[in-house]
């Protein structure tokens, strides 16, 4: 009776929903419509009925459509007709706005008991399913005889659907069909269908768990030989009962573990879930987790792998010493070309990595790396430079987690320094780095490597990374003097010229470079591989060639001298710099003789001096900028001796040493957030499941099983309803008005849901009252407005549901319009107020890296630039200030903007549409004290920039206005 | 495993159509496929979308998704092989041959969703069907309703035939002269009856006379057959040709209707015995296999007992079948062959100052005959002078009036006729209507009184007409949802909290508790909450003591043994 009642008081778009078919047709006439289904020809019958179905579907009913559809659809002799019919009935409403069945109704029973027992087999079928869907006792009471009958039919597919209609009634009103549970078990134990049966065995879960268990013993020998489907149902049945009744777990883990064998991936994937879900002990964890990674192996759709990747990933959280076990089995995955299955391996493999397994996981870390090289040539060369990115990004976090691993790794990362495709050369010297900060006897180690890759690298970046790491870490006389050898043989023969002249000693440089690194024999010809392509990493190569043609003489010679005569003078400061640091080592050496130390200073000054005349001569291809000149300068001044040389040997690798201990204080932090989620509050209730079950009944609101949860879940939505909040109440009309209004307003994902209380201040019974609203903005109204009648000092809840499909602050306005009842028909109208849809309500803080950050924010492109406005004169709170008012996270790391006098901060934050929004501010601190700047703000769409932009000057205004 | 929602949209994220297999509002589900495409990225590699409730699985085909939407922990194996079994159903209803795009899928809607019907069952439980399977189950073509349809085209043109004879006779006859007629309607009325079409029979054989009417009424039942044989074919079909088509005189050709279905029960057995139980040497695979894998499989059993896992639990099986003794023990099956039961409810309004603003009784005499044999009996009636206290009683029209109101014998008015066995008849009715007050079984009196901050409610009950009355509950409702207090209570006092009143309960009323009273306080309340008071009861004494003295064969005036059982129900017993 509930559900009667429900469906009477809900609204159109909170009724049960079966069907949705789109349709553009213009809404047809009635008449025509009706016509139509009156004429003999079938096929405009049915397209008729078509229409008027759609047209129902859209809200637009057409009036005696449904006596017309009992008169000439439903008796007629055509099987496909009829069962059209029946769709149409699902759809209609079968209640009359007073809340009472229709009249009708009792004519469509009749009928629907015809179908029930007519001879076509798939009519009784599909008859029996529509039975399913009615919510009505009074229309179901009739059939119940018909639909008893159809489970003795003789053809399966009638009695499948039989079953299924008995287990529908008796869920919903159990007093129809009483004997229910004992009627289904007697047509299992006869039933041979496979689909009737599986049916039949789901009712008796659903309904009578204990007649399921009964079956289920009664048959459990047979249970390998059923069929997939059944196999599955007895699987749920067996996780309910244990979940009910753990004393029973023993009987039925025999039956998990028979499964488990089933050559039906679904089986064993459900058999491995059913497994977890009832023991935590070590060998059903690990049977399950052998499970997955076979299917993980086995299987070869990216969507299963990814989902048992999720599987295995929560088991990590209970289990992970079973996961360490079986790291080289989930390593298999990495096999998968799909970049998001092998990102999630990664992960997984990263957070079960200890330092048994750490070799071996490096290990195949190390193989994949080597087969990104073969690969290249033949795969796509995107998605192989980000795979390696990732390893490499992988043996970095391993080597920093366990020292042993990170000899091995810098070996072999140190091949990729001279990757020129991708970032991923730029990770490796970053990790390099890392690595000699961190483990001081790795250091010489590093070193050789890298002055053996110098001559070889030729990105930017990696070399000036490379040439601080020489610079900073080199500190054996040795290892001085190896570094300051190969940065001036880098440089080649100063002073630095363009010209061809210039060639021949730039080649002995060469020479040089590679008799004292590099003692393999060089070839002059371009070296032919077996696949008959030419073999170009070899930097001699491209000399020879280069050589010969004078079109690219700024590539000849070695990779510095190529980047400084190509004008890259960032890389020229690097370089001076680097030989800075290795002066003043020279220097600090006690024993160093003075000829020797003036002599290394002379070289070095004599490389920044020749850097500082190329830039200024008119062989550069770009001038040279203040800035770097300004820095080499100071090189010089550094090496006369002019200022103290501390500062360069000390604070840059102190701060670098301050920049790996916040990183990693960050990574602590997030992993203690992490934790303390996981974490069960203290005040949490303890489940005593077998004390609680002897004074309650089994089926207490705590007890509903996960299965069902998340079916209501996905059913209802999830249930945040936020409560009532006074906060969000706005008032729409005046006190004074004859209609009061004011709405409360709910924000769900896309969905916004006005209630809206009107209250008739007059004395007056008013009529027609109907709510109307409009929208501006990225906003849907998705109802109709309906007309109420208010008695005088009535009330009435009028509730409104709105679509929202992106981020965006949107208005809804509207007005009340009315009729007032009595003689003379006059009739008002009263204008609400406007309501404003908050951005705010959207976004949540997120965290981005500072790669994705950049790409982004060079991809967008809506830009919104707000000038900074603000009496503040403090940087950091006035970050505070925008940070809090955005509800955005601020990326950049804080602490500095005071001493600075200026502030450069990211900010992040993501819609729940699944928009990126970014926002900089770039503000300055002017010598009087105010600020002065821009925030800018960028997003894929209009909306987003928009709105942000609109809700940051609001609200600086607003914090001006006050003060 | 659950799927609630299959769709089809564009790649633009327009719904073409969808179908849910769950209970789904509106707005629920067009909330999930508005943000259905805003959560698919362009380059992904897999086809799966998880939210916080459910879960995406879908797959393009040209232009357009299949889409299933699935709860967060299913079974992902089986989601995908349903989702794979719908996308090939869409090119496959195209109206355009094997083109799949938003307008031919539109055209197609209908038929694409019954498919869809066909693999996902309401539940969301997936079907194990195939293309093939669904295009037959789509097709609907059913070899039964052929069958069906022969017959019945067979069983029409049988009786025009027969209309065409006897319209030939009749006009014979009229030339032969009109007092053959009666008897002609006569002979035709018996033989109608004795093949069961009582009531066509009756009609033919009042009415015989005229012989036009007569000609009507063979029409009439001759149609009446032929829409009425379906029903039977229905009937029968599962029994395999069970009697009562009551025609088998009429016609050859009706002997080959018969033998139909006879083919049809025939084959409908095999079809059962083919969905026996499973076949037997299953079991001994079976064995052969467990013997090399329950080793490995103990060692692991053994392993998880070391654990600390239960693993040997036995299992009641006890349960299920307590459960049918029980559902057995509720059915009983009356035991003689005829069984009497005279009812007699009771409507009755009492105003709460005493008067009755209404009262009526109606009377039953019901007589259920279960065995044929015995079906043409009299009923020895004795109304205990009842029509003196003004009930006036009324018999079946087809019981003999005369009979009754001379000897008190009830039998049909054709002596020969038996009792309709089955189902219960009423044979006689009776009826009371009256405004005196001591008729009243019951006379109740409350006294609700407020003293300020609690109503006190009095009331008493005083046996009236009625000798004894069982299982007595007195309704009060009390309008407040505070619980009330007893302060002085005859019998058993209870509180039900839902309907927010006060049950009154007695086992019995009779001469030794003729009286009594209740007394309980509650919240203040306005004394019109504690009407109207309701009655209910069960009694053995009727206002009409109807007594049957004598069951007694028609034919040899034998005595039969028979049940009998009274009692008196308020249907409406209210003080308002």
């Amino acid at each position: 009776m509930s559900s009667v009642k429900l469906g009477t008081m809900t609204s159109a778009l909170e009724r049960q929903c079966t069907l949705l078919i789109h349709q553009d047709i213009a809404p047809e006439d009635a008449d025509e419509l009706k016509k139509h289904l009156e004429s003999g020809d079938l096929e405009s019958k049915a397209e008729a009925l078509k229409r008027a179905i759609s047209m129902q579907l859209s809200g637009e009913p057409v009036p005696g459509m449904l006596m017309m559809v009992i008169r000439y659809i439903l008796p007629h002799e055509d099987t496909h007709l009829r069962k059209l019919g029946l769709y149409y009935l699902e759809i209609v409403d079968k209640h009359g706005p007073d809340g009472k069945m229709l009249p009708e109704m009792i004519l469509v029973c009749n009928m629907i008991r015809n179908e029930l027992v007519h001879p076509n087999e798939y009519t009784r079928g599909c008859a029996l399913r529509f039975v399913c869907k009615i919510h009505d006792a009074e229309i179901l009471e009739p059939l119940i005889p018909s639909i008893r009958q159809n489970l003795e039919h003789r053809h399966s597919f009638v009695r499948r659907n039989a079953v299924l209609a008995v287990h529908t009634i008796f869920e919903k009103f159990e007093f129809l069909i009483p004997d229910a549970p004992e009627l289904v078990e007697e047509f299992l134990a006869e039933e041979g269908d496979l689909a009737a049966k599986r049916n039949a065995f789901v009712m008796l879960c659903q309904s009578d768990q204990d007649r399921g268990v009964n079956y289920l013993n009664n048959n459990i020998q047979h249970i390998p030989m059923w069929g997939e489907t059944l196999q599955l149902s007895a699987l749920e049945l067996v996780r309910r009962v244990c979940r009910a009744n753990p004393l029973e777990k023993g009987q039925y883990i025999k039956i998990i573990f028979v499964l488990l064998q089933s050559p039906s991936a679904a089986v064993v994937y459900e058999s491995a879930n059913t497994l977890i879900s009832l023991s935590s002990a070590p060998t059903a964890i690990r049977a399950a987790a052998q499970c997955y990674c076979q299917l993980l192996a086995t299987q070869s759709d990216n969507n299963i792998k990814l989902i048992l990747l999720d599987r295995i990933v929560d088991l990590r959280k209970s289990q992970s010493a079973v996961l360490q076990e079986l790291v080289m089995d989930i390593m298999r995955a990495l096999q998968s070309p799909n970049m998001d299955i092998r990102r999630k391996t990664i992960d997984l493999a990263m957070d079960v990595i200890t330092r048994r397994n750490v070799e071996e996981v490096v290990g195949v870390l190390r193989k994949e790396l080597v087969k990104t090289m073969s690969a290249e040539t033949s795969q796509e060369k995107d998605t192989v430079s980000q795979y390696r990115q990732l390893l490499i990004k992988a043996i970095h976090s391993a080597s920093v987690r366990f020292p042993e691993v990170a000899g091995t790794a810098v070996s072999v990362l140190s091949d990729f320094l001279a990757d020129t495709y991708g970032d991923a050369a730029t990770d490796v010297i970053i990790f390099v780095r890392e690595v000699c900060e961190r483990y001081e006897n790795l250091r010489s180690e590093v070193l050789k490597r890298v002055l053996f890759m110098l001559p070889s690298i030729r990105n930017a970046s990696v070399v000036r990374g490379a040439l601080w790491v020489l610079g900073s870490y080199s500190e054996q006389p040795q290892d001085v003097k190896e570094a300051f050898q190969a940065v001036l043989s880098g440089v080649g023969r100063l002073p630095l010229t363009n010209g061809l002249e210039e060639d021949g000693e730039g080649e002995e440089d060469e020479d040089e470079v590679e008799k004292e690194a590099k003692p393999a024999p060089k070839s002059k010809r371009p070296t032919i591989l077996a696949d008959g392509t030419y073999a170009s990493q070899i930097a001699e190569t491209e000399l020879v060639t280069g050589a010969g043609s004078s079109t690219n003489a700024e590539k000849t010679g070695p990779p510095i001298r190529s980047l400084l005569m190509a004008g890259e003078y960032v890389v020229g400061v690097a370089v001076c710099t680097m030989l800075t640091k290795l002066v003043l080592r020279v220097k600090s050496y006690d024993n160093a003789p003075p000829v020797f130390v003036n002599r290394v200073r002379a070289e070095a000054m004599l490389v920044c001096a020749s850097l500082l005349k190329f830039g200024k001569s008119h062989y550069a291809p770009v001038a040279i900028d203040d800035g770097s000149a300004e820095r080499i300068i100071s090189c010089i001044t550094t090496m006369n001796g002019e200022t103290n040389g501390d500062i360069w040997l000390e604070s840059s690798r102190e701060a670098f040493h301050e920049v790996i201990r916040v990183n990693e204080e960050r990574q602590e932090s997030a992993a203690q957030e992490k934790a303390k989620k996981d974490e069960t509050p203290v005040e949490e209730v303890i489940d005593f499941r077998l004390l609680r079950s002897r004074r309650t009944t089994a089926a207490t609101e705590a007890d509903v099983d996960v299965d069902e949860m998340a079916l209501t879940s996905a059913t209802t939505g999830s249930s945040t309803s936020q409560g009532f909040q006074l906060s969000r109440i706005t008032q729409l009309t005046g006190m004074s008005d004859p209609v009061y209004a004011e709405a409360h307003i709910t924000v769900h994902q896309y969905d916004i849901i006005l209630d809206v209380l009107v209250i008739n201040t007059t004395n007056d019974t008013l009529q027609n009252l109907t709510l109307e609203l409009a929208t501006m903005g990225d906003l849907r109204l998705c109802e109709r407005p309906q007309s109420y009648t208010l008695g005088p000092g009535d009330r009435k809840t009028i509730r409104a549901n709105i679509k929202v499909s992106s981020t965006e602050t949107g208005i809804i306005f509207g007005n009340i319009v009315y009729d007032v009842a009595g003689a003379g028909s006059a009739s008002g109208c009263v204008i609400l107020n406007d309501i404003h849809v908050d951005v705010m309500d959207y976004i949540e803080p997120g965290e981005v890296s500072d790669t994705d950050f950049r790409s982004m924010w060079a991809e967008f492109e809506w830009e919104n630039k707000v000038a900074v406005n603000t009496t503040c004169k403090d940087l950091s709170q006035f970050l505070d200030f925008v940070t809090e008012c955005t509800n955005m996270r601020c990326l950049t790391l804080r602490g500095i903007e005071e001493e600075s006098g200026y502030l450069a901060a990211n900010l992040y934050a993501r819609s729940v549409f699944g928009e990126d929004a970014l926002v900089n501010l770039s503000v300055e601190k002017a010598p009087d004290g105010s600020l002065a700047g821009y925030i800018r703000i960028r997003s894929k769409t209009q909306g987003i920039a928009l709105s942000l932009g609109d809700k940051i000057t609001l609200k600086q205004s607003q914090k001006q206005g006050p003060k | 495993m659950v799927v609630l929602s299959a769709a089809v949209t564009t790649k633009a994220g327009k719904v073409v159509l969808s179908r849910q297999y769950r209970e789904l509002s509106r707005i629920r589900i067009e909330g999930l496929l508005a943000a259905f495409p805003k959560l698919i990225g362009t380059d992904r590699q897999h086809t799966y979308v998880e939210t916080d409730n459910v879960r995406y699985v879908y797959q393009p085909v040209e232009t357009l998704y299949v889409l299933l939407i699935t709860t967060k922990n299913s079974n992902i194996v089986e989601d995908l092989e349903t989702l794979r079994l719908l996308g090939k159903i869409l090119p496959e209803y195209s109206p355009r041959y094997g083109v799949v795009d938003e307008e031919s899928v539109m055209e197609a809607a209908f038929e694409i969703i019954y498919s869809f019907d066909e693999v996902i069952d309401w539940g969301g439980l997936r079907e194990n069907v195939d293309l093939q399977q669904i295009a037959t189950f789509t097709e609907m073509y059913s070899h039964e309703e052929r069958l069906v349809k022969m017959i019945q085209e067979s069983k029409m043109a049988e009786a025009k035939e027969e209309r065409k004879r006897r319209e030939e006779e009749i006009r014979r006859q009229r030339s032969d002269g009109g007092d053959r007629l009666g008897m002609l309607g006569n002979e035709l009325g018996k033989m109608l009856q004795a093949g069961g079409m009582g009531s066509f029979a009756q009609d033919l054989g009042l009415t015989g006379l005229q012989n036009k009417a007569a000609a009507n009424a063979a029409y009439a039942a001759a149609g009446g057959i032929s829409s009425d044989s379906y029903a039977q074919q229905q009937s029968t079909m599962g029994m395999g040709g069970g009697g009562g088509m009551g025609m088998s005189g009429m016609g050859s050709q009706m002997g080959m209707g018969m033998n139909m279905r006879n083919v049809i029960s025939s084959s409908s057995g095999y079809g059962r015995s083919n969905a026996g139980p499973p076949p037997v040497a299953g079991t001994a695979a079976k064995k052969g296999m467990s013997l090399g894998k329950g080793k490995k499989q103990d060692n692991i059993l053994d392993s998880l007992r070391a654990e600390g896992e239960v693993v040997d639990a036995p299992v009641s099986r006890l349960k299920g079948a307590k459960a049918n003794a029980a559902a057995a023990a509720a059915y009983v099956p009356p035991s003689q062959a005829i069984h009497l039961a005279t009812i007699e409810k009771l409507n009755l309004t009492v105003s709460r100052d005493g008067g009755i603003q209404n009262m009526e009784v109606k009377g039953d005499l019901m007589l259920r005959v279960t065995d044929s044999a015995k079906a043409g009996i009299r009923l020895q009636v004795s109304t205990g002078g009842a029509e003196s206290n003004g009930v006036q009683f009324r018999t079946h029209p087809n019981v003999d009036r005369t009979l009754f109101s001379t000897q008190g014998l009830i039998g049909l008015k054709d002596p020969k006729r038996p009792f309709p066995t089955g189902n219960p008849l009423g044979v006689l009715r009776w009826r009371l209507v009256t405004k005196e007050e001591d008729k009243a079984p019951l006379l109740i009196n409350c006294w609700p009184s407020d003293n300020g901050d609690e109503s006190v409610v009095n009331i008493e009950y005083e046996l009236g007409a009625s000798k004894e009355l069982r299982d007595v509950v007195i309704t009060i409702p009390i309008g407040t949802s505070s619980q009330p207090t007893v302060n002085q209570c005859d019998g058993e006092f209870v509180y039900n909290s839902r309907t927010q009143s006060v049950e009154w309960r007695l086992a019995m009323i009779d001469e030794s508790n003729s009286q009594g009273s209740l007394e309980f306080s509650t919240g203040p309340t306005d004394a019109n909450a504690f009407f109207p008071i309701n009655v209910s009861f069960s009694s053995k004494y009727t206002y009409a003591p109807i007594v049957v003295s004598q069951v007694a064969l028609v034919s040899s005036g034998e005595p039969v043994e028979f049940g009998h059982d009274v009692s008196l129900v308020p249907d409406t017993f209210s003080i308002v």
